[in-house]
This record gives C-alpha cells, structure tokens and sequence, in this order.
C-alpha cells in the first residue's frame, strides 16, 4: 500500500495548501463579522460558518505540521532524488489559454460559436495538433451542431453571438 | 410480498414506449461517453445532466439510471480494451482483462464483463426493493439528529475511512463545506460568501463543481503529463463468446462479488473501489488457477466487474430511502432529481411511489438494454476508443462549458468552472481524492439544516445529540471510522519499523 510519506504531495505544496485552508478560515472569519446578529432563539446562519472555519483552522495547522516535518526527513538528502514529474507548461497554457479566450469572446458577445471554435483549436494545439484549417473546421463544424440541437430540439438557451443570429436567428 | 406488486406497478411504467425510448437513449448515450478514456461515471452523468433538463421527471429520472448504467459499462470496457481505468473501481477489471484481450481473449473478458454486470445489477436491484422500503419504515422515526449523526458518518466514512490519507480526504470534504456554504441561507434569508456577486447567491452549482473537478481537471492533467505518445489500442480478436469452461469460472466470481458490492454499496460507506479490490483480492485466493493472476484471469475479471455494478446499485439504497449520497456519482442523481424539485429520502416514497418504483424497475430493464446493445455494438465502442487525443479532449471542453452555459449561462459560472478546473488539476497533482468535496457541497447544507432544526427542537441545548441512542451510537461510530484508520496505520509503521 502506498505510504502517505512517499506517496503524495512534497513539502512545497503541503505548505501551500495549509496556507490556503489557512486563507479561507480567514475569510469565512471575516463575512462572519459582516452578518447580522444572531436572532434570541435558534442557531444563527453563522454556527455553521464557525464550525467549518475551525475545522479549516485544525486542517490547516495538521498541514503545517506535516510540511515541517517532510522538511525535516528531507533535510540532508539530495534534492535530486525527488524525481519531479516534467510538466509539460506549454500544453497546460494552451488550455487554459483556451478557457479563458472563450470567457472573454462570450463577455465581448463573441457568441457560443465563435468561443467554441477558439475553445476547440487551442485544446487540440495542447495535444498537439497544430492551428491549421482541419482543427478550426472540425472544431467550428461541431460548436455550430451543438448549438443548433441544443438551443432547437432541446429548446436550451446558449449565449448567440452574430454568426447565431445570422444563421438561426 | 407487497413489494412484488409494487415492482410490477413499476415495471408496467417502466415499459411504457416513452420511457423505454428514455431508457434506450441514456444507455446508449452513457455508453457513448462513458467509453471515451478518461471519463468516469460520475462525469458522464454530469456531462449529461443537461440534456435531461426539459424532459418530464419520471422519463428523464429513467435517462438518467440508464446514463448512469452505460457509463459504468463504457468504463468498463475501456479498462479492457485501453488499460485506461476510468474510475478507480476499474482498476481490478484493467489489470487482468487487458492481459486477457493483450492475449487475443478481449471478447470473453468483455462478454463476462457484460454478463456479471448485468447478473450483479438484476439481484441488487432485487435487493434494492427488498431493502429501500425496510429502509423507508425505519428512516420515518429518524428525528433531525438521527440524520445529522448519519450525515457526519457518511462525510468520516467518504473522506477519511477508505482513502490514502486521512487527512488529505478531510481537506477536500472541508473544501466542499465551504463551497456549500455560498448562498442564501435558507432559513434566514441572509447572504453567506458571496460577497455582493449576485450570480453566487444562488449557491455553488453541483454540476459546476463536478464537470470542473473531473472533466477539466482531467484535461488539464492529462496535458500536462502530454508526451505525444497515444495509448494502443487493443483489438478484439477472436471469438466474442465465452466458452464453457469460461462459464464454469465466472459464475462463482459473479455471485462473490455480488455479496461483497451490495452490503458495502448499501452502507453509507461510498464507493466500489474496496469491493472491488476486496473481491479481486478474494479471487485471487480462492482460483484454480492462481498462476494466471496477473496474465489474465477472467475471475478477475468477472468479480470485480459484478462487484462494481453491485456497489454502484447497493448506492442507490442509502440515496432512495434516506436522501444521502454517498459516492460522486450519487451526488450527481441527487443533483439530477433536486432540477425538479424532489428531494429522495421516505417520503418521496409516498408521494411519488410512481417514479420510484419505475426508477427501480427501470434498472431492470436498463440491465437488459446494456447486456443486448453492448456485445453485438462492440466494434463500434472500439472505434470510438481510436479517436485522436486533441479531437478528444478539445470535444470534451466543448461540452463541458456548453453544460455548464446550459444550465446557467452566466460569465461568473464560467470563471468557477474553470477555478474548479484548475483546483481539480492540483488536486490531482497533489492527489487529493475528489469525490469527498462533491459529497460535502451536497450533504454539507443538508447536514446544517438538519442541525439547526435538531438545536431549535431541543431548545439550543447542544447534548441532543447525545441523548438519543441513535445519533449517539452513529456519532461514535463515526468517531471510529474516523481513528481506527489512522491506529492501523500507526500498526503498519510499527511493524514496518520492527521489521
């Protein structure tokens, strides 16, 4: 079985997630303070807000003290010995390249279509594909399918843009 | 035997042409995605959700076993055929059956895949109907601390009992508690976390959270870990019948897992990953041929499979009977009843007998509906695992963020699709498990409502909960669930050390 000091995240990131847990026990804290008063009677919408900030508070702390101690077995050993997985950065920006490009062309009324294209073409260039006409064709080809079945036969709302009302309007 | 008559009512709504179309469509249509690498169960229910938005709920509750069903055979057969486990309960059926279909026997491995699943799924819906409504009696004197106390079990046993790490397991359940804490608070009409934005105050969307965590999760983990290299397929060569020695060794397999998924499915414990792996242990043990254990065994193949469609049935008892979700994939049918407004638990026994009991009989016939479609479309399911990774995932984006526009077509839902997305990521990275935070946003607000009505009950005196034999022993044995992992751990270092 695999052993929770082996297995599992470095030191770094152990450290990292206490401090988020961290961060959000804080901010949980501070819309705390921003409510009304608890009525006399009955528990108030902020017990459950206490409760999950101090259990957020005592994960925390346990991260902590788990980083400190990795850090501590680690001290004296090669770094090399880590072995760290290569993390293919470029892949990963084009994805989220992909993501936040169709977040902004639906903000800018791009519409579904359009955004969906963009969406397409940049995951297919994350695994390598390249930006010629096969992906953008495939990927418009399948945004303008989906928007048509699912806004006519399933009578679902997606955001239209000038291409939608063009064509369907 | 008033259950039988009411199984019968429910098969005759269950066959009625509509709703056997639904069946059809969903199992077809889980198979469809459920096949595609990378995607597990619960993703492809979430992925579909949308597509059941405007249908009736009875028709589209059916969809949805059927969804969940194919989704689990797809799965399956992706382990078989790719190596590639979907989920984690099909890891056993990746290990033997892709030796088997590496040594030309992917049929049989498939074929006794199909039949276990359908052998486990036909008595666990019998025990389904069998248990619910002994369930249903006994849940109707729960008083709301009873609930609480069982919620608190089910959060201990979901993220702490079965994982790798206790405390990893508890800190993705903390973050699904915070999560459900954004909204309206229901009681008071106060806004919690949301920071005057006013697309959150409708709460944190569970479909969100899922389709982030898995769908874009996975994307972005699957590129960052992209070499170039695709995966190889293997083909199915051969006969795609089982003979009858493999008969004789997969019927023993089938019923032992059926007995190992159903009760550990049925326990508010979450999961099939520990009957599976339990029943691939216990085949291992008890085989003929213990030599072939890891060159493809088909007992390894048929346990474990019967097991993970038993545990995934055995989930539905808890959800049905008491409204608790205890696995990803329960949490997503809960999301789909909640879109009309019906809340699973006793009563919905009695109010909505109808859909109920057809759901339950519609497990029957989405059983039957996999087992016909699923062997003779095969080569069909093969050719769906040949399509290229940058059309693959670039597809699977597409649909996630259409679900999501579907559901609720806002720019801030978006930007949470894509925060989850990347928290899925690290998640992943940092191995986290992920299914205890969808279960935390779902049962976490259930678990604080059911608290302060026990409070408002018991006038504010916080004891209730100890003062009730039921929610005293389910809170203590919550308590153990949640130490004994962390004493056998301690055990194993002391051995280790010893050693």
């Amino acid at each position: 079985m695999s052993d929770s000091e082996t297995n599992g995240p470095g030191w770094h990131a152990t450290a990292t997630v206490g401090a988020v847990l961290f961060g959000l026990a804080a901010v949980i804290g501070y819309d705390v303070t921003l409510m009304a008063p608890a009525q006399a009677v009955g528990v108030g919408p902020t017990a459950a807000m206490r409760i999950v900030a101090l259990l957020l508070v005592v994960l925390g702390l346990a991260h902590v003290a788990k980083a400190l101690r990795m850090r501590a077995a680690l001290h004296g050993k090669k770094t090399s010995e880590l072995g760290a997985v290569l993390t293919n950065r470029a892949a990963l920006g084009w994805v989220l390249g992909g993501l936040i490009g169709m977040i902004l062309i639906l903000q800018l009324g791009g519409g579904f279509v359009i955004g969906s294209t963009w969406l397409f073409v940049s995951t297919a260039r994350a695994f390598g594909q390249s930006i010629r006409i096969k992906s953008p064709a495939i990927g418009f080809l399948l945004a303008a399918i989906v928007f048509a079945f699912f806004t006519r036969a399933l009578s679902l709302s997606l955001p239209a843009g000038p291409l939608e009302r063009l064509f369907l309007g | 035997m008033e259950v039988f008559t009411l199984l019968g009512q429910g098969l005759l709504v269950a066959i009625q042409p509509g709703n056997l179309l639904f069946a059809g469509i969903g199992v077809l249509l889980g198979t469809l995605v459920g096949i595609l690498p990378g995607i597990s169960p619960s993703l492809t229910v979430a992925l579909l959700l949308p597509i059941t938005f405007k249908l009736d709920p009875t028709g589209s509750i059916i969809m949805f076993a059927g969804i969940y069903f194919g989704g689990m055979y797809g799965s399956s057969t992706t382990a078989i055929l790719l190596n590639t486990p979907g989920e984690a309960a099909s890891i056993a059926t990746a290990i033997e059956g892709h030796r088997m279909a590496k040594a030309g026997r992917g049929g049989p491995a498939l074929a006794t895949a199909a039949i276990g699943s359908f052998v486990a799924g036909l008595i666990a819906t019998i025990g389904i109907s069998v248990l619910a409504p002994w369930l249903v009696d006994f849940a109707v004197q729960f008083g709301p601390w009873d609930y609480f106390a069982l919620m608190v079990l089910a959060f201990v046993t979901v993220s702490a009992t079965f994982g790798d790490s206790v405390l990893r397991g508890i800190t993705s359940l903390a973050l699904g508690l915070v999560l459900g804490l954004v909204g309206i608070d229901k009681l008071t009409g106060q806004s919690r976390l949301a920071f005057g934005v006013p697309a959150l105050l409708d709460g944190v969307s569970i479909t969100t959270l899922a389709v982030g965590l898995f769908a874009m999760g996975e994307t972005l983990y699957i590129a960052s870990r992209f070499t170039g290299v695709q995966e190889k397929i293997e083909a199915v060569r051969g006969s795609l019948w089982m003979t009858k020695e493999d008969w004789q060794r997969s019927w023993k397999p089938w019923l032992r897992g059926i007995g190992l998924g159903f009760p550990i499915g049925a326990l508010p414990a979450g999961g099939a990953e520990v009957p599976t792996l339990l029943s691939y242990t216990l085949e291992r043990k008890l085989a003929v041929k213990p030599e072939e254990f890891g060159k493809g065994a088909i007992e390894g193949v048929a346990g474990p499979e019967a097991a993970n469609n038993a545990a995934a049935t055995g989930t539905l008892v808890p959800l049905l009977a008491l409204g608790l979700p205890t696995s990803a994939t329960a949490a997503m049918m809960l999301a789909g009843f909640q879109q009309y407004g019906l809340v699973p638990g006793p009563l919905l026994f009695v109010t909505n007998a109808d859909l109920v009991w057809g759901l339950i009989a519609s497990f029957f016939i989405g059983n039957l509906m996999l087992l016909v479609l699923n062997l003779p479309l095969v080569g069909l399911w093969v050719r769906l695992l040949k399509v290229p990774q940058p059309w693959l995932y670039a597809g699977i984006l597409v649909f996630a963020v259409m679900g999501t526009l579907a559901a609720n077509p806002s720019t801030v839902e978006l930007v949470m699709l894509v925060t989850f997305g990347i928290c899925g990521y690290l998640m992943r990275c940092w191995d986290y498990p992920v299914a205890p935070m969808i279960v935390g946003l779902i049962l976490g607000p259930m678990a604080e409502s059911q608290f302060r009505r026990a409070l408002q009950i018991s006038l504010g005196d916080g004891l209730v909960f100890f003062k009730h034999a039921g929610s005293a022993t389910l809170l203590a044995l919550a308590l153990l669930a949640l130490v004994a992992p962390l004493i056998f751990k301690g055990l194993k270092r002391f051995k280790g050390d010893d050693a």
